[in-house]
């Protein structure tokens, strides 16, 4: 929290408002009301983080308004000072106003500002820990659905081998039957994709960062000649500007190319002659500015600003087999270096992603 | 069994539809079947024919992007009750949850819940005392 903390300080004899305000406004915001009427008016406008009142007051009296400013406002702080040390008017206040801390009239500066200063501490914590709660809460419902999704694309491979199977077990035609390996074959290889991202994505989660000294060049060509193996119909193109070194972390630069070059292979435009992929990489002393760009099936632009989220897919990455992480992974890769990512793409014809990625050369 | 029947399968992977469409093949007990890989296809079929185009029996994947089952469900209730009369639905899916399963026996418009892989005995038992 990083605003000044905001004190309602209540008393029907303004002389007290007026030496109040001048000791505690230069570390606190400090508003002052002579009444319950006008500090609740106060209240509506600025909710005050910690509310102090006065007990001996014409018409309401201390320990009923904190009370009801109790029941408005339960995130608020709340002192009651009082000049008798009448300890039925204590009791009343702590159970009905729930207040923190009780000071005596005439206050001494010193103390109360150490009573202030503990209830701003508590203040603090308290809305940190509603903060992260939320925060909390929201990761635990991402986690509801994550293991949903996953679960689901866990098990449809199996179902559906587990189906091929007791079709062929049914199919008298031994060549009949053999198609079906195919089937089966598919599914598998799909299955295995799932699986290694699910492993990205929880090294990316678990580790930091290590920076280690990477010629990008190598790196990203020994990538695509792994994919090359099953796809050579796609023109890879490469270019670097020399002259500079570079450090990074390679785990997550592996799951960012290997993702972005796998869907270039995969999202291929049948209409188009010559596929190609194209990386560009300028190299900076700080940083790496790299596009990736082919002339494949493009991105729909109502999709565009999806394509990023968790288990998104469109009706093209359906026929691909795609499986609705692989961008998210690299989102998260990205994220985890200090990156950026941007895409632009149209569709038919071809999609452009560009990278900066921060160089972590340490230089003398 | 005494007659003959039009089904459609809704599912968005292709190798499923393949197996399901094989099984309806095996067991003998479709005149047409009518695969559709998105879900908004289907509807699109069903909301421009008549009645006499329309399948006996409808099985319906759930876990699909775009349009899900539980998505095509909401658009079919909007559909004319008297198009909707003969025509009965059957959820089969590989993953779902406690909170799906209910969703899915609440539902009026649906005759019942198949796991996949899809089990031939367990379709006919369910046709057998409500389609066929």
């Amino acid at each position: 929290m990083s605003e000044k903390i905001k004190i309602l300080y209540v008393d029907d004899e303004e002389n007290n408002l007026i030496s109040f305000r001048a000791n505690f406004r230069k570390d606190y915001e400090v508003l002052t009301a002579v009444s319950a009427h006008d500090a609740f008016i106060i209240l509506e406008k600025e909710p005050a983080h910690i509310i102090i009142s006065d007990q001996r007051m014409p018409n309401t009296t201390g320990v009923e308004f904190l009370e009801k400013a109790l029941s408005l406002y339960p995130d608020s702080i709340r002192l009651l000072i009082t000049a008798h040390t009448d300890i039925e008017i204590v009791i009343e206040a702590i159970n009905r106003g729930q207040i923190t801390k009780y000071i005596q009239k005439p206050w001494d500066f010193e103390k109360l500002a150490l009573a202030i200063d503990h209830c701003a501490t508590l203040y603090k914590s308290r809305i940190e820990l509603q903060l992260k709660n939320v925060e909390l809460q929201k990761a635990n419902n991402e986690l509801t659905k994550f293991t949903y999704s996953v679960s689901h694309d866990l098990r449809s491979p199996l179902t559906s081998i587990l189906g091929i199977i007791n079709l062929a077990k049914i199919t008298p035609e031994m060549h009949v039957a053999l198609s079906y390996f195919e089937m089966i074959e598919s599914r598998v290889f799909k299955l295995d994709t799932f699986i290694k991202n699910l492993i990205d994505h929880s090294k990316n989660a678990r580790n930091e960062a290590i920076n280690v000294n990477i010629n990008l060049k190598e790196f990203i060509t020994s990538i695509w000649e792994a994919y090359k193996q099953h796809d050579n119909t796609i023109n890879f193109e490469l270019s670097i500007n020399e002259g500079h070194v570079f450090y990074g972390d390679s785990l997550r630069l592996k799951i960012i190319f290997e993702n972005l070059i796998s869907n270039a292979i995969k999202y291929q435009n049948p209409l188009e002659k010559n596929h190609f992929i194209k990386i560009d990489i300028l190299m900076g002393d700080h940083q790496v500015h790299i596009t990736i760009s082919d002339n494949g099936i493009g991105i729909d632009e109502n999709h565009i600003s999806n394509i990023f989220n968790l288990f998104f897919r469109t009706e093209d990455s359906l026929h691909a087999e795609g499986t609705g992480i692989g961008l998210y992974l690299v989102k998260e890769a990205i994220a985890k270096i200090g990156g950026k990512i941007e895409v632009r793409s149209s569709l038919s014809q071809g999609t452009s992603f560009e990278l900066l990625i921060p160089n972590k050369t340490v230089y003398e | 069994m005494n007659k003959k029947i039009s089904i459609m399968i809704i599912d968005d992977n292709r190798i499923d539809l393949f197996i399901h469409h094989e099984f309806i093949k095996q067991m003998n007990i479709a005149h047409t079947v009518q695969e559709f890989a998105f879900a908004s296809e289907a509807i699109k079929f069903l909301e421009e024919n008549e009645a006499s185009k329309w399948p006996q029996l409808i099985l319906l994947d759930i876990h699909m992007p775009i349009m899900n089952g539980f998505d095509f469900l909401e658009k079919y209730a909007t559909i004319s009750g008297k198009l909707r009369e003969n025509c009965k639905i059957i959820i089969v899916s590989s993953s779902l949850d406690v909170g799906d399963k209910e969703k899915v026996k609440e539902n009026p418009l649906v005759l019942g819940l198949l796991e996949k892989p899809l089990n031939t005995t367990k379709l006919l038992s369910l046709l057998n005392s409500n389609v066929i």
